[in-house]
C-alpha cells in the first residue's frame, strides 16, 4: 500500500482531518482532500506524462501557434472562470484553490526542473532512456506540459477565490499571483509565436533570407543590407611570457597592464615604460606607423629596466592581426614582453533596412540595443571574427514574440507585489481570519 | 583619481562604516550616540562616492566597464539598501549586515587589482547589471541569514527548547529575502531580453534561479497554511540555501552547465 507509506514520506502531513481542534485519520480520497490526494495526483500526472512521452517515442510536444493558442486560452478561461462561477463552494474548486494541492503543484514543478538542471538539454544521445521519457528536451516534453496545466490550473482557482469579492488588503495577493500566473500562461502559450531568426548581412547584398535554431533557412517579410560594421577596442594589455616555453607567466597581480601612451608600470621585476602607443598601426620598415589599412593593430614603443640587474630593454611590441605577425620585445633572453589582443569593447552595425510596407530605413543596432521594426526586433549577435575590425559582414538575430507585452504586464504586476511583500512582510493576522474572509 | 588611491578610500570608508556600525548597534536608548553612527554611516558613503565620481572624471566616463569598477556601485549601493531595509523593519543588524557585505566588496577589490583591469564583454556592459546584481546580492544575504536561523532552530529542535520567535525572524528574513530574489530574477530577465533576446531559455543559471526561488516559495507556503509546524519548514529552508549555493557556485561544476552563456568565471 504505497499510498500509506506516502504519508510517512511526507511526515507531518498525514491524512488527517480536523473537526473541532480533535484530529481523525480520513479515508483517503474522502473530501476535503489533503496532502495525500494532491501528491498522488501531481505524481500520477508527471507518471503520466512520462509514460506519454515514451509512448510517443520521446518527440516532445510541438507548441500551438496562432491562432489556436489563442483558441485554447479563451476555452480554458471560460472553463477556469465558469466552474469557479458556479462551484466555488464544492469541495473540487476548494481542494483545487487551496494550499496543499498548491503544494503538490509547486513540489512536482520544482522535482521536473530540478532534473532539468542536474541532465544536460537539447544535446540527446549520451543516455537513450533519458531522451526516450523527455528529460533530454524536459521544456519540450509531455510530462512538463501536464505538470504546467496542474500548476497553472492551481494557481488560477486560487487567485480567482481571493480576487472575488475584490478587497483592497488582498492587493500584493493578487499582484504576485496574477504576475506569476500572466508571466507562465503566456510564456507557454506564446512559445508557439516565438520566431528566432539568425541572418548574415552583407555590405553589397541585400539579404531576406535567414536560419533558424536547426539551420532551416526561411524567407522573411523583410530585408537587411549591411552599410557599415563598426568595432571599438580595449587598450591591449601587456604580459611577461616565457621565451622558450611561450607560455604567459601568471603571477597574482601585477602580471598585466593596459598599454596607452605615457603610462608607466610594473610586470613582474620589470619596470615599462610605454614610450608610444598607436591603437591602429602597421609595420613599415621605417618602423611603426598608424594606419587605417586591413590588418593594423596596436603598437607601442616600450621602455623596460630590471628593478634586480638593471638591465634595460627598448622595442616595439605589437599584438598582431589575421594579417600581420604580433611582435615581442625580448627582455633578456629568457622573458618576452607580449602586446595581448585588444578586446572588443562595443561591437554595433548600421543597417538599411526594407520592409514590405516600403519603408527604408537606416538603424543603428549594438549588443545591449536591439532596434524595433515592424514587429521584428533585430539584434547584434556577431561577426566575421577572421576579420575581425574590418568584417565585412555582419550577424543580426530577428526576433518575433507578439506575446512579450503580455509577459511584460506580467512582470510588472509581479514587480508590484515584491515591492509590497517587501514593504508590508507577513501577515500577522492569524490564519484562521484570513481563511475565513474568503469562504 | 585612478586606482591608485583606492586602497586609502577603501580604508577610510570601511573604518567610517565600522565605527559607524558600533555606534549605531550599540546605542541602545542614546539618540545622539544612533544618530553619529548613521552620520559616520553617510561619511563613509561620502568618502566612496568622493572616489567614484573622480574616477568617472579621470575616465571621461561612467565606471561600470570593468569588474573592478562594477564592484565600487555594489560598495556604494548596498549601505542604501541596507537603510532602507533597516527604516522599514527596525532589525539593526540589517544596516550593519550591509555595510559588511559593502566592505566585502572592498577588500576583493583591494585584493585583485588585475581585475580593475577585467574588462567587460559586450552583453555585460548594461544599466541592469549593477541593479540585477546588487539586488541578488542582497537577497542571498537575508536567505543565508534565514538558514543560519534555520540550522538554530534545528539544533534546538533536537537538543534544547524551541522558541518559536526563531522561525518568526526566519520568516521575516525569508518575506524580505524572496521579494529581492523577485527583483533579481525578473530584472535578469527583462535585460536578458535586451541583451540574448529571450527573457527566459531555461539556461542552467536560470534553471538553478528559478529552483532556488521555488524552494523558498514552499517554504512561504507551508509556514502560511500550517504557522504551529516547525519541522519541515526548516528542513526546507536549509535544503533551499543549500539549492542556493548551486546557483551561485556549484553552477560552475554541473556538466550541465558546461555551455551556459552565464558562466562567466571559466574565462
Ligand atoms: C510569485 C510567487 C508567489 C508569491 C510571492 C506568493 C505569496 C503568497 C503569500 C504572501 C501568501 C500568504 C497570504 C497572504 O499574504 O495574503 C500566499 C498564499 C497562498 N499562495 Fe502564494 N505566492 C506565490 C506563488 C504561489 C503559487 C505558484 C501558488 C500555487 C500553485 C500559490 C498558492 C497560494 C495559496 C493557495 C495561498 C493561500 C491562499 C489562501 O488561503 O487564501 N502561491 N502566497
Amino acid at each position: 500500500m504505497h499510498i500509506f507509506r506516502l504519508s510517512h514520506i511526507f511526515a507531518g502531513m498525514e491524512n488527517t482531518i480536523e473537526t473541532n481542534g480533535n484530529k481523525a485519520i480520513k479515508p483517503l480520497w474522502q473530501f476535503p482532500w489533503g496532502y495525500v490526494e494532491s501528491f498522488f495526483i501531481a505524481i500520477a500526472l508527471i507518471v503520466l506524462g512520462f509514460a506519454i512521452e515514451f509512448a510517443t517515442d520521446g518527440h516532445g510536444i510541438t507548441p500551438l501557434s496562432w491562432p489556436y493558442n489563442a483558441y485554447l486560452t479563451i476555452i480554458y478561461l471560460n472553463i477556469v472562470i465558469l466552474s469557479f462561477n458556479y462551484y466555488r463552494k464544492s469541495m473540487f474548486i476548494r481542494w483545487i484553490s487551496g494550499v496543499p494541492a498548491s503544494i503538490s503543484a509547486i513540489t512536482i514543478f520544482t522535482f521536473l526542473i530540478l532534473l532539468m538542471g542536474f541532465i544536460k538539454q537539447n544535446e540527446p544521445g549520451s543516455m537513450p532512456i533519458l531522451d526516450k521519457i523527455g528529460l533530454t528536451h524536459v521544456n519540450r516534453s509531455w510530462p512538463y506540459l501536464l505538470v504546467q496545466i496542474y500548476f497553472l490550473t492551481v494557481l488560477g482557482f486560487v487567485t480567482l477565490r481571493r480576487a472575488v469579492p475584490f478587497k483592497t488588503k488582498n492587493i500584493g495577493f493578487l499582484l504576485n499571483h496574477s504576475g506569476l500566473w500572466i508571466m507562465i500562461f503566456a510564456a507557454t502559450l506564446g512559445s508557439g509565436d516565438l520566431k528566432r531568426f539568425n541572418m548574415e548581412l552583407f555590405q553589397e547584398r541585400v539579404t531576406s533570407q535567414a536560419h533558424d535554431a536547426h539551420g532551416k533557412t526561411y524567407e522573411l517579410p523583410i530585408a537587411l543590407r549591411l552599410v557599415k560594421f563598426d568595432i571599438e577596442e580595449y587598450n591591449p594589455k601587456m604580459i611577461l611570457a616565457n621565451k622558450v616555453s611561450g607560455r604567459i607567466i601568471e603571477e597574482k597581480n601585477k602580471t598585466i597592464s593596459i598599454v596607452d601612451k605615457g603610462f608607466d608600470s610594473e610586470i613582474g621585476n620589470w619596470k615599462i615604460h610605454v614610450i608610444d602607443f598607436i591603437k591602429y598601426a602597421l609595420n613599415k620598415d621605417t618602423g611603426f606607423i598608424a594606419s587605417g589599412e586591413i590588418g593594423a593593430s596596436p603598437a607601442a614603443y616600450i621602455q623596460a629596466k630590471n628593478k634586480l640587474t638593471g638591465k634595460t630593454a627598448q622595442g616595439w611590441i605589437c599584438s598582431g592581426s589575421n594579417f600581420m605577425a604580433a611582435k615581442y620585445l625580448d627582455l633578456d633572453g629568457n622573458l618576452l614582453l607580449a602586446m595581448l589582443k585588444p578586446e572588443a569593447r562595443k561591437f554595433s552595425s548600421k543597417i538599411e533596412v526594407m520592409t514590405q510596407s516600403g519603408k527604408d530605413d537606416t538603424v543603428l543596432i549594438e549588443v545591449n540595443k536591439p532596434v524595433k521594426v515592424e514587429g521584428w526586433k533585430i539584434y547584434q549577435i556577431g561577426y566575421d571574427e577572421e576579420m575581425g575590425k574590418w568584417s565585412e559582414s555582419s550577424v543580426v538575430e530577428l526576433v518575433s514574440d507578439p506575446w512579450l507585452p503580455v509577459i511584460y504586464a506580467g512582470i510588472f504586476l509581479s514587480l508590484a507585489g515584491a515591492c509590497y511583500l517587501f514593504w508590508i512582510g507577513k501577515d500577522k493576522r492569524p490564519k484562521a481570519e484570513i481563511m475565513s474572509d474568503e469562504l | 583619481m585612478t586606482w591608485i588611491y583606492f586602497p586609502y578610500i577603501a580604508l577610510i570608508t570601511a573604518i567610517l562604516w565600522l565605527v559607524g556600525s558600533i555606534f549605531h548597534n550599540f546605542s541602545q536608548n542614546r539618540k545622539a550616540m544612533a544618530r553619529l553612527g548613521l552620520i559616520l554611516i553617510f561619511a563613509g558613503v561620502a568618502v566612496l562616492a568622493f572616489f567614484i565620481a573622480m574616477m568617472w572624471v579621470h575616465l571621461g566616463r561612467p565606471p561600470m566597464r570593468t569588474l573592478g569598477e562594477t564592484r565600487l556601485w555594489y560598495s556604494f549601493f548596498l549601505p542604501f539598501i541596507g537603510l532602507l531595509t533597516y527604516t522599514r523593519w527596525k532589525y539593526k543588524w540589517f544596516l550593519s549586515y550591509s555595510l559588511c557585505l559593502a566592505i566585502i566588496f572592498l577588500i576583493i577589490n583591494y585584493l585583485n587589482p588585475e581585475t580593475h583591469d577585467k574588462t567587460l564583454m559586450p552583453a555585460l556592459q548594461s544599466p541592469w547589471f549593477v541593479p540585477h546584481v546588487i539586488v541578488y546580492i542582497f537577497a542571498y544575504a537575508l536567505l543565508a541569514a534565514s538558514s543560519l536561523i534555520a540550522v538554530k532552530g534545528l539544533y534546538q529542535m533536537y537538543f534544547s527548547e524551541f522558541d518559536m520567535n526563531v522561525i518568526r525572524l526566519a520568516d521575516n528574513l525569508v518575506y524580505i529575502g524572496f521579494a529581492f530574489l523577485t527583483f533579481g530574477l525578473l530584472f535578469g530577465a527583462l535585460w536578458a531580453k535586451e541583451a540574448w533576446g529571450h527573457y527566459w531559455t531555461w539556461d542552467p543559471k536560470e534553471t538553478w534561479a528559478f529552483l532556488t526561488w521555488m524552494g523558498y516559495l514552499i517554504f512561504m507556503h507551508y509556514r502560511y497554511y500550517h504557522p504551529d509546524k516547525i519541522k519541515i519548514p526548516l528542513w526546507t529552508l536549509a535544503l533551499a540555501f543549500i539549492v542556493l549555493l548551486i546557483a551561485w557556485f556549484g553552477i560552475n561544476y554541473l556538466p550541465s552547465a558546461a555551455n551556459s552563456v552565464h558562466v562567466y568565471s571559466r574565462g
